[in-house]
């Protein structure tokens, strides 16, 4: 299947190398393109190559100020979102203020999983901005072996059998079909899909269930919405 | 100023060690043993630095 979705790509820059390298795993599993540096002139040097689609950003960095990066990055016309990371809250006022632009903050020190939701909300909203500017609305379908996904008309069809599923499993069953392989724990499941609130941790396995009765033609014996032992859930690889 | 960065350093430490255990919880990162140490490492830093700014403060009084 393709999805044809590109990549996004972000610029992680901070100089605590064993908390990058678990951010750097979260934003991977996201399905981001990650690319991490320790210091301004790194982070100076990795923007001039490429400009990143957001940009993750700690202010005391050894070679000087983030600032001064997020001040590069902040010009009208080629402004890239941006999230910092702060010491201090009162620090974090000033570079979400106007001044400086930056998009959102968190305070150190951080949670990776903090930070991961962070960029997934951030790169939602651009995604939805850019959507609503440019893109006209195309035929979105996901094929992945017998399973066929319409995506604009919310139509599940296996082994050319319509389907009929409920608005929150055809969410879970999207999202997963989107990352086909991609291991979604039932936290992130639920924080990907509960915005509203509809959903529990208790009530996905359920919301699963009945979705595998409805995909599966053995629900106890998946081949579509697979189990991962102790971490939550995956779509099987095309 | 020293009282500062030993306050620093003593956020650095736990979010090393907060950062990685989510990290394993969420299967993002193995537990090994040499990761395992290596937090151990960072919580003996950290009671270092408690211990430190426990005694300046009681040197100041």
């Amino acid at each position: 299947m393709s999805a044809s979705v590109e990549r996004k790509r972000v610029l992680v820059v901070d100089d605590e190398p064993q908390i990058v390298e678990v951010l750097d795993g979260y934003l991977q599993r996201e399905g981001l393109q990650v690319e991490t540096c320790g210091s301004v002139a790194e982070a100076m040097a990795a923007l001039a190559r490429q400009a990143p689609d957001v940009l993750v950003l700690d202010i005391t960095l050894p070679d000087g100020s983030g600032l001064d990066v997020l001040r590069a990055v902040s010009q009208p016309g080629n402004r890239i979102p941006t999230i910092m990371l702060t010491a201090r809250a009162d620090e974090a006022d000033r570079v979400v203020g106007l001044e400086l632009g930056a998009d959102d903050y968190v305070v150190k020190p951080f949670s990776p999983r903090e930070v991961t939701a962070r960029v997934r909300s951030l790169l939602r909203r651009i995604g939805e901005s850019q959507l609503a500017g440019t893109q006209s609305k195309a035929t979105h379908k996901t094929r992945i072996a017998g399973l066929e996904i319409d995506h604009d008309f919310h139509e599940v069809r296996v082994d050319g059998a319509e389907a009929t599923l409920t608005a929150t499993e055809f969410k879970i069953l999207a999202l997963l079909a989107l990352n086909p392989g991609e291991v979604f724990t039932r936290a992130h499941l639920l924080d990907r899909l509960g915005d509203d609130g509809e959903i529990y941790e208790r009530t996905l396995d359920r919301h699963i269930n009945n979705l595998r009765k409805k995909i599966e033609s053995d629900p106890r014996n998946p081949t579509y919405v697979l189990t991962v032992y102790g971490v939550g859930y995956r779509m099987r690889k095309v | 100023m020293r009282q500062e960065k030993a306050k620093h350093e003593l956020g650095n430490a736990l979010g090393v060690v907060l950062a990685n255990l989510e990290g394993m919880i969420d299967g993002i990162v193995m537990p090994t043993t040499e990761r395992l140490e290596a937090l151990a490492g960072a919580m003996r830093r950290a009671q270092a630095l408690l211990a430190e700014l426990n005694n300046e403060e009681t040197g100041e009084r």
